[in-house]
């Protein structure tokens, strides 16, 4: 880069550069990077109440992570986002597979089909997934009893509605990890597996010697993608489960919104939120790490 | 039967029944969504559930119409269409810098916006602080709030989805609009830009999907009805409407058609630009 073909041009007025960044960077810091600082900031002092502004420091992280509530989200958060993560990335790496299988007219036509509830909103998402699969006037439950299966009520017991909120996210996200992996999959080259079949390899040597390697990039970068996305989805807990019963569904992030805006506890919802941010900050720092590993 | 025909009929079979697992698991409730729309309101609520509707009726639209979903709806339209221009603007001026040229914080910049992907999805850790933020600067409940937040959620996508198509056209289509007297902006925007046309139409898509899709902050930064955006309002409606699901089907029905219509038309752009890998969850 230092002598290219052209250096003078780039060399002389490197402020345009700024110039030309400027908007994009004043608009991410105002309106995407500030928020996050300035929540910070605030959640060190007093809210509401009658002594509101007076510095408060950590005293309610402290309050926060003592709540016997607290724990209780932790387990459901974690459970929702690492069951999800797992489900989604396996169920997608299988029919990644299987769709590199195929010959590319009906490869497109599937991977259209995966993509599609993966690109309608979350809130329109949630209601058809109640609709269709938890309702007792659904098709899916018409299809358990039209195979003799009894149907059940999800919601019922605290693991069928955790299993339902799961599977709600493995489907909204199935498409996305799909789409990853698959282009994954078709930049290990040809000859790797010729290679490893010439020596004698058999098909779950291949799988485990060359696929699954040549694959840590797009599996590290679907895994935390989707990472955030659970731990952050209001609307899933929202809508499919309610965060019910017995709040066994309440993730961390509907708490955080249930708090702040139907219970009107500011003072802990930006607490929590800011626990939250801070997560969301070592899995962006992953996630940067993965995408520089891969572009280069 | 020989080995090669039984084998190409399993394939085949297998084929059949992948498609099958797609289309129930996937489209499914999608698709069940739709026709629970246009069934009379007396067959979605039998018992048990017909697989096909008896007949058509529109009793949902028409109740769903009434609720003020239209004027959401045209909110959402607008909040998307300002977020597409103003993202693909910016970003793709900033993406040419981010390119092509070499200024100090360039990788400070290029944090900012690699950073900013996953971190416009953290909708549930920002919102809190982005509700006392915009309040505080009085931004609340005003026309400007969403177009304003949707852009900084869509921009960085934007940005990398551009810099990617603008990172594989030669220098030597700079150099040539340089000699003709052409200025660095003419250049990126009569020269360079125009052979980027599927990155624009992917890069305008996923700014499109995510100012219609977005629900959290809707819910909260505005208050005022008339400045309600799409999935807000269907939001309200399930409080409204309850377990009668038609009018709520035909809402769901209508807020998928603008994005279903777009795949059929940029799908392919679609997966191209989600094969980047810089894109949210």
């Amino acid at each position: 880069m230092t002598t290219g073909a052209y250096p003078a041009a780039n060399r002389r007025r490197t402020d345009y550069g700024m110039l030309y960044v400027a908007p994009t960077v004043l608009l991410l810091i105002l309106l995407l990077y500030g928020p996050a600082v300035s929540g910070f900031w605030q959640s060190l002092f007093r809210l509401d109440g009658a002594d509101a502004g007076a510095f408060v420091g950590l005293d309610v992280y402290g309050k926060v992570l003592a709540e016997p509530g607290f724990g209780k989200v932790v387990l459901s958060t974690t459970l929702f986002v690492v069951g999800s993560v797992i489900g989604t990335v396996g169920l997608g790496l299988a029919i990644a597979l299987y769709v590199n299988s195929l010959e590319e007219a009906t490869a497109r036509i599937l991977q259209i089909g995966v993509i599609i509830p993966w690109a309608i909103s979350s809130v329109v998402g949630a209601l058809l997934f109640r609709w269709f699969y938890m309702s007792d006037l659904g098709l899916f439950q018409g299809m358990l009893r039209g195979f003799g299966l009894p149907a059940f009520d999800p919601m019922s017991t605290q693991a069928g509605a955790m299993t339902a909120l799961i599977l709600s996210a493995v489907w909204k996200k199935l498409g996305f990890a799909v789409i990853l992996l698959l282009s994954g999959l078709k930049a290990i080259p040809h000859d790797y597996y010729e290679a490893a079949r010439i020596d004698g390899a058999g098909a779950f040597a291949r799988f485990r010697e060359i696929t699954v390697p040549m694959l840590t990039g797009p599996l590290l970068i679907s895994s935390v993608v989707l990472g955030i996305a659970d731990l952050n989805t209001v609307e899933l807990p929202l809508i499919v489960t309610g965060g019910g019963p017995l709040d066994s569904t309440t993730t961390v992030a509907l708490s955080i919104y249930q708090k702040a805006f139907s219970q009107y506890d500011l003072q802990r919802a930006i607490t929590l939120a800011i626990i939250t941010f801070l997560v969301n900050i070592v899995l962006v720092g992953l996630y940067v790490r993965s995408v520089r590993g891969q572009s280069e | 039967m020989s080995a090669a025909m039984s084998r190409k009929l399993r394939s085949r079979l297998s084929l059949i029944a992948f498609s099958a697992f797609i289309l129930i698991f996937n489209l499914g409730p999608i698709l069940w969504g739709i026709l629970g729309s246009l069934r009379p309101r007396e067959e979605i609520m039998r018992f048990p559930p017909q697989p096909l509707p008896s007949s058509l009726s529109l009793e949902h639209y028409a109740a769903i119409a009434e609720s003020g979903f239209l004027g959401a709806a045209r909110n959402s339209l607008i909040y998307a269409a300002i977020t597409v221009v103003v993202a693909l603007v910016a970003g793709s001026i900033a993406a040419y810098a981010l390119d092509r040229l070499r200024f100090a914080g360039k990788a400070v910049v290029m944090f900012l916006v690699i950073a900013g992907i996953p971190l416009a999805s953290g909708a549930a850790a920002l919102i809190v602080p982005s509700y006392l933020y915009m309040t505080s600067l009085g931004l609340s409940d005003t026309p400007w709030v969403l177009p304003l937040v949707y852009i900084a959620y869509n921009l960085p996508t934007a940005v990398w989805v551009l810099k990617g198509a603008l990172g594989g056209l030669s220098r030597e289509l700079d150099e040539a609009a340089a000699i003709d007297g052409a200025g660095r902006l003419r250049t990126l925007f009569e020269i360079l830009l125009p052979l980027c046309k599927p990155a624009i139409g992917a890069a305008a898509l996923f700014c499109f999907v995510g100012a219609w899709n977005e629900f959290v902050a809707g819910s909260v930064l505005v208050d005022n009805p008339d400045l309600r955006p799409v999935q807000v309002s269907i939001y309200q409606n399930m409080g409204y409407f309850g377990r009668d699901w038609g009018p709520l089907l035909a809402a769901a029905t209508l807020a998928i058609l603008p994005i279903i219509a777009a795949f059929l038309v940029f799908g392919r752009l679609l997966i191209a630009g989600l094969t980047k890998g810089a894109v949210k969850g």
